[in-house]
């Protein structure tokens, strides 16, 4: 294409302008801004594009600006070879012509504007026409030249029929079809592919999601299974635990129960070591009362040596009345001897009823079931036995006078004795003697009558003397009297007896406290009783043994009469004051005296007194067992006594005259016979007490129950040792921890056994769940989804695969070809590019034969790289390369640059300017400008054309 | 096959059937949906099919001898399902829990849906407690507790009490037999020579075994059988889609025992490996595909090898492709699948195919043709191009 002429008519600022360009070479159109220079390209551009009658937007802008006035454009110019006048005139008078030559074919209107625009089209490449025809707005873009048609056949004519477009293009376009079927176009995966993809992904997923799911599932099963055999396990040890606890619990009661008996054997072992004292205690009292009867021996012996040194020495101090005094001496020895061996008898009575009474008082002392009542009672009795020591003292003193006033009286009164002789009966003081021949020998101390009814009655009145010292006797009598009735009791027998009492009551009374605080001690009453009952009946066996074996039976029958009476000390007394009333009675008892073993008595009372005294008397025997015996020889012994005081008094009416010196002798003597007596007495006391004890329990006996209590303290302390043993060998002590361990042990097996059967329900529970769910099928399913799934992917993938092997395949290869196809226009821009930038300029061209970077002097730079002249420069380069190209047919277009090269510096705009001049030698080159200095002058042979 | 043992009187005879291996609710991933949901459906009807066996034979009853569900987490439909497919069988049935569907904790057995809906005729051998279907006949169950138990599971039968003189015991177990296990060393083996004695000593009189897909007999006795899964499950079973007719009979000289395999089956799945090489070859593929019998219930494993031009492969492609739609499924055999393109092929030759793109036509021919690993993306690759250059038309 060729431009001839270009007219405008009213056209933006254009009022007329008429411009013409040369057949080839360079036109240079110089023109100031804003007159019209752009306007002309974009005249070229409408005529062609828009008909006369357009409304175009565009359009509107041509008009000139407040006229209303139409807008011409006409052009003359080569297409095809022919000669082409086309005018056009818009908004008013429009009109369209064309003209080809030769042949002068001629349209107008609208056939004008359709037939102009096919010769554009057929004969102008519009890709080349926009590569070359450039706008001052596009003079810095570099085209690509692969996009211009005409380049690229240019370039297949120069490759020689190498390349082969016609036939690759549609498999070109199949294969990127193909392609694009599975990808996008920066080759990422698109369509059926990636949805392929991304449902296998989404399977896979869901067949982990579903195994998974079955994976808990088997392990729930193996920990239900686990947890049942754990379950298992646990019970079993939980019920060998169970069965522990329960053994060791056994064994713990056991182990308590032998506890308990060591706790019981050492009360026992307690009561034991008192018993042993207590039987200790009891021996000791024993060899106490020992040595008292020893000591009242010793002290008796002394008292009869006393007396008998006393009578001696009132026999020699008494020569003269040495018979009589003799007589008088041995007359009160015998007095006072048959008075002592009554007090004997009668205290061995008193010894007899005691014994039984304190054979009560021990039998009720070992009743401990009784022992409170005892106390009680001992307690009772003490109130009662009122006699303490100072009553006995003033008892004691009361009755040594009465014996000494009786002594006196014995002494100095007359003695009468009366003898009935025939049948005839004798009054005695009015009382009728009985038997005849019988002597009763009578005191008189008072006035005495014997009367023989209807014969005589005589009268014996005593002395002056006799009457006084009956008077002091009576007096002493009286205060004894007095005292005991003040004391309660009969006789100083029973006052010295009521205080031996006491002091019995008051050890009862201790005793008793005694036992009963031990007895009572840690042990129930019901043991005790039972304890005591079991004593009570050996001792009861004992003391009949005992009692047979060494007490005359009348005294049995008497402790076994009490024992039936249950006697109280208020009955002991009242016996003791029955028994004394039987003594006092014996005293009067018409029987003979026993006889008492005194051969000095006899002896004298051989020699000088009369045969009265010395009458047969019944066989004398030594203390007899029984009170009955007893009180006979009682009897005996009071006739005895009186025997004796006839002697005496008959000694004394005989020997009168010489009483003074008697009386002195009369007085030691009787002093040593009182002490005599009393030291009797009290031997006496002291040999019944012990004989008492002995007869309650002899002396081996006690030394048995010391024994005894010992052995069995010591049984009971093997016993205690032996059970303190089984404690030690049961391991009490560690049982308790054993048995806490085991019984926690035990709770913690069974706390497991419960958290199993937790876990276990818990597990089963979530299986039950899980079975209904079908997890089994969801995951098979999964996996043949997948399965297939997989099995389309891995097809389409495979296709995939081949669409992209074989696009980049044939692309490589058209890559490849296309650089060789591609060398002539590089040469060509390279060509041009040295003779402004020097011979080491070079371009490289990418698939699109865009200019991709350049190089000068080694240095490559991208085409964004390069500075605004350096970009301007090398796209006019490309145009110029372009336009060289494509001249050599007639389809070829002018070069036109508005305004361009407007940033290269002087040198490089004379190097272009050479390169626009050879441009123009081979083509039409029209260059607008409003520098005159870029072209004028730098470009050889440019016509310039100034508007 | 007569048989004499001891200890029996004259009299009995009895008649059952022998089952095993339903695998209810097994999927296979070769099937698609639809044909999934037809084998399926096929497996319970092959209990159906039982049913009408039992009936036509006038079997006293039915033991099937494990794994009647293939899984214990089966969906519950398929437990359903083959509650109702069980009312179908007229006769009692005997199911004993399997390896894969064994009585652990929450089995398929202790769900409360099969509670609900199993028929009264129906008895699941939780135990080993001796079942008196019929007089002087006990059925014996062995069933697996755990899914991996650690010792041969029929043991404990074999040393119970044996039946009263003159009766008949039917042993049901699961699992494999040493002699036929590949892994010796697997402790839940059923030991054959202790279940051999027991039959000789007249123990035992049958042993109903599972486990084995494929119908078998074992050891010399004519007594211990596997019966074979009704309905086939993977190509390699032998004789699988039967059930066994057992008849045992005490006579004068002792028991006799006479197994008959009766056809249950509907589906095949088969395999077939087959050497391509051409037209001629794929002819013959094309033609063996085309005759198979029934086969919307047919899977067929198929294993391909050989070389083909790059048009035979696409002709492959397209035959398989339809044939696909008709068979239930035809799967391709990894393992026999090596099919080549010939690279030399004279069609490639004659393709319009120039400039750059016949440079590419022959370095994907080269590559085929070298066999590097990358050959048969190549091969692909060059058939595309054959098909996109119009050469497949």
């Amino acid at each position: 294409m060729r431009l001839h002429r270009l007219t405008l008519r009213d056209f933006r600022g254009v009022a007329t302008r008429d411009l013409d360009f040369d057949e080839a070479g360079v036109t240079v159109v110089l023109g100031d801004n804003e007159t019209g220079k752009s306007s002309i390209l974009e005249a070229l551009s409408l005529l062609f594009e828009l008909p006369d009658d357009s409304k175009a937007g565009k359009l509107k802008a041509v008009q000139p600006a407040g006229r209303d006035v139409s807008s011409e454009v006409a052009a003359e110019l080569t297409l095809g070879g022919q000669r082409v006048h086309y005018r056009k005139r818009w908004f008013r008078q429009r009109l369209t012509e064309l003209r080809v030559d030769p042949g002068g074919h001629t349209w107008t209107g609208r056939e004008a504007h359709d037939e102009a625009a096919r010769l554009f089209a057929a004969h102008v490449d519009g890709s080349l026409w926009a590569a070359l025809v450039v706008g001052q707005e596009h003079a810095l873009a570099v085209p690509a030249a692969g996009s211009v048609a005409a380049v690229l056949t240019a370039l297949d004519e120069s490759a020689g029929g190498e390349v082969d477009h016609g036939a690759s293009v549609p498999l070109v376009a199949a294969v990127e079809r193909e392609y694009q079927r599975y990808f996008t176009r920066t080759g990422r995966p698109s369509g059926d592919y990636a949805e392929a993809i991304s449902r296998r992904d989404q399977e896979r997923a869901r067949v982990a999601d579903s195994q998974a799911l079955l994976a808990e599932v088997e392990q729930d099963v193996a920990s239900a299974e686990r947890l049942t055999r754990d379950r298992a396990t646990m019970s079993a040890r939980s019920r060998e635990q169970e069965a522990r606890v329960a053994e060791l619990s056994d064994r713990r009661q056991s182990a308590e129960e032998l506890v308990g008996q060591v706790d019981r054997l050492r009360r026992d072992a307690e009561f034991a070591a008192a018993q042993v004292e207590s039987a200790r205690a009891e021996a000791e009292r024993r060899a106490a009362l020992v040595e008292e009867v020893r000591e009242r021996d010793r002290a008796a012996t002394e008292a009869e040596d006393a007396r008998l040194r006393t009578a001696a020495a009132l026999r020699a101090a008494e020569q003269e009345w040495e018979r009589a005094t003799a007589a008088l001496r041995v007359a009160r020895d015998e007095q006072a001897a048959r008075r002592a061996e009554v007090r004997r008898l009668d205290a061995h009575l008193s010894w007899l009823r005691d014994r039984a009474d304190l054979a009560r008082l021990r039998e009720r002392l070992t009743a401990v079931e009784e022992a409170r009542e005892q106390e009680r009672r001992a307690a009772a009795a003490l109130d009662r036995a009122n006699v303490d020591e100072a009553a006995l003292e003033a008892a004691e003193t009361a009755h040594v006078d009465v014996l000494a006033a009786r002594a006196a009286l014995a002494a100095g009164a007359p003695t009468m004795v009366v003898r009935r002789l025939g049948d005839a009966g004798v009054e005695l003081s009015g009382v009728p003697l009985e038997e005849a021949t019988v002597e009763r020998e009578v005191t008189v101390d008072r006035d005495t009558t014997v009367r023989v009814p209807d014969v005589v009655e005589v009268t014996v009145r005593p002395g002056t003397g006799a009457a006084e010292l009956a008077a002091v006797a009576a007096s002493a009598e009286d205060a004894e009297r007095r005292l005991l009735a003040e004391l309660g009791r009969p006789d100083i027998g029973a006052v010295r007896q009521a205080a031996r009492s006491r002091v019995e009551a008051e050890r009862a009374l201790t005793v008793a406290r005694e036992v009963l605080t031990r007895r009572l001690e840690g042990r129930s009453f019901a043991d005790l009783s039972a304890a005591h009952d079991q004593l009570l009946a050996r001792v009861a066996d004992d003391e009949a043994d005992d009692i047979a074996e060494d007490v005359p039976e009348d005294v049995a029958e008497d402790v076994a009469d009490d024992e039936t009476d249950g006697g109280s000390d208020d009955e002991h007394v009242g016996d003791g004051v029955d028994r004394a009333a039987d003594a006092v009675a014996t005293l009067f008892d018409p029987e003979p005296l026993p006889v008492r073993d005194s051969s000095a008595v006899k002896e004298s009372l051989t020699v000088d007194e009369p045969t009265a005294v010395k009458q047969p008397l019944s066989a004398r025997t030594p203390l007899p067992g029984t009170q009955e015996s007893t009180r006979e020889a009682l009897g005996r012994a009071q006739a005895e006594d009186v025997a004796a005081a006839k002697v005496l008094a008959g000694a004394e009416a005989t020997e009168a005259g010489v009483r003074t010196a008697f009386e002195t002798a009369r007085d030691e003597a009787t002093e040593a016979r009182v002490r005599a007596e009393q030291a009797a007495e009290r031997r006496a006391d002291a040999h019944a007490t012990l004989d008492r004890a002995r007869a309650q329990q002899g002396d081996e006996l006690l030394t048995a129950a010391v024994d005894k209590a010992m052995q069995e303290a010591a049984a009971i302390a093997a016993d205690l040792a032996e059970a303190e043993d089984a404690v030690s060998r049961s391991g009490a002590g560690e049982l308790g921890e054993r048995l806490a361990e085991a019984t926690t042990l035990r709770a913690q097996l069974a706390e497991q056994v419960e958290h199993l059967q937790d876990e276990l329900s818990r597990v089963e529970g979530a299986l039950e769940r899980a079975g209904a769910q079908g997890l089994a099928t969801a995951a098979d399913r999964a996996r043949a989804e997948l399965a297939h799934v997989e099995e389309h992917h891995a097809t389409l993938e495979r296709r995939a695969l081949a669409a992209a092997r074989l696009r980049e395949t044939l692309e490589r290869h058209r890559a490849q070809a296309r650089l060789r196809y591609a060398a002539p226009l590089r040469d060509r821009i390279e060509a041009l590019g040295r003779v402004v930038h020097g011979p080491s300029f070079a371009v490289s061209l990418g698939a699109d034969l865009e200019v991709e970077a350049r190089t000068v002097d080694g240095i490559r730079l991208p085409v964004s790289s390069l500075s605004t002249g350096a970009r301007e420069q090398l796209a006019t380069l490309v145009r110029l390369a372009i336009a060289g190209l494509t001249a050599t047919d007639g389809s070829g277009v002018p070069v036109v640059l508005d305004d361009a090269l407007g940033w290269s510096d002087p040198g490089r705009l004379q190097a272009m300017g050479a390169l626009l001049a050879r441009a123009g030698a081979t083509g039409q080159v029209i260059l607008l400008t409003s520098a005159p200095d870029r072209y004028v002058g730098t470009v050889p042979g440019a016509r310039v054309v100034r508007i | 096959m007569p048989d004499t043992t001891p200890h029996t009187t004259p009299g009995t005879t009895i008649r059952f059937l022998h089952s095993g291996d339903w695998q209810l609710g097994m999927m296979r991933r070769f099937l698609g949906p639809e044909a999934q949901a037809r084998y399926g459906q096929a497996r319970v009807d092959a209990i159906e099919s039982i049913g009408a066996v039992a009936a036509r034979t006038s079997a006293a009853f039915v033991v099937v001898a494990g794994d009647v569900f293939d899984a214990n987490q089966v969906d519950r439909k398929v437990v359903l399902r083959a509650c109702e497919a069980l009312r179908a069988v007229p006769c009692p049935v005997y199911l004993l829990p399997g390896n894969h569907d064994s009585l652990e904790p929450g089995s398929v057995w202790a769900s409360p849906m099969l509670a609900a809906h199993l028929p009264s005729h129906v008895e699941v051998l939780r135990d080993s407690v001796p079942r008196t279907p019929a007089p002087g006949v006990e059925v014996v169950g062995a069933p697996w507790r755990t899914r991996r138990p650690l010792r041969d599971p029929v043991a404990d039968v074999l040393d119970a009490d044996p039946p009263a003189a003159g009766g008949l015991r039917v042993l049901v177990g699961h699992g494999q037999v040493d002699s036929l296990a590949p892994d010796v060393g697997e402790p839940a083996l059923i030991r054959q020579d202790p279940l051999e004695e027991a039959i000789a000593a007249g123990r035992i009189h049958y042993a109903a075994l599972g486990d084995r897909h494929s119908r078998t007999s074992v050891g010399e006795s004519g007594r211990i059988w596997y019966a074979g899964t009704p309905e086939p499950t993977r190509p390699e079973e032998e004789h699988p889609g039967d059930v066994l007719l057992v008849e045992l009979a005490t006579g004068p000289g002792g028991s006799t025992c006479t197994v008959t395999p009766e056809r249950v089956g509907t589906w095949r799945l088969l395999s077939q490996v087959v050497e391509v090489d051409g037209d001629a070859s794929l002819d013959a593929l094309d033609r063996w595909l085309g005759e198979q019998p029934d086969k919307a219930r047919t899977v067929v494993r198929l294993g391909v090898r050989g070389a083909l031009p790059v048009a035979g492969l696409t002709r492959l492609e397209v035959l398989l492709d339809a044939q696909t739609e008709v068979y239930a499924a035809i799967q391709r055999w990894r393992r026999h699948w090596d099919v080549g393109v010939l690279p030399d092929d004279r069609m490639l030759d004659d393709l319009p195919v120039t400039g750059p793109a016949r440079a590419a036509l022959e370095e994907l021919r080269h590559t085929v043709a070298s066999g590097s690993d990358d050959a048969a993306e190549a091969a692909d690759a060059l058939a595309l191009l054959h098909r996109l250059a119009g050469g497949a038309a």
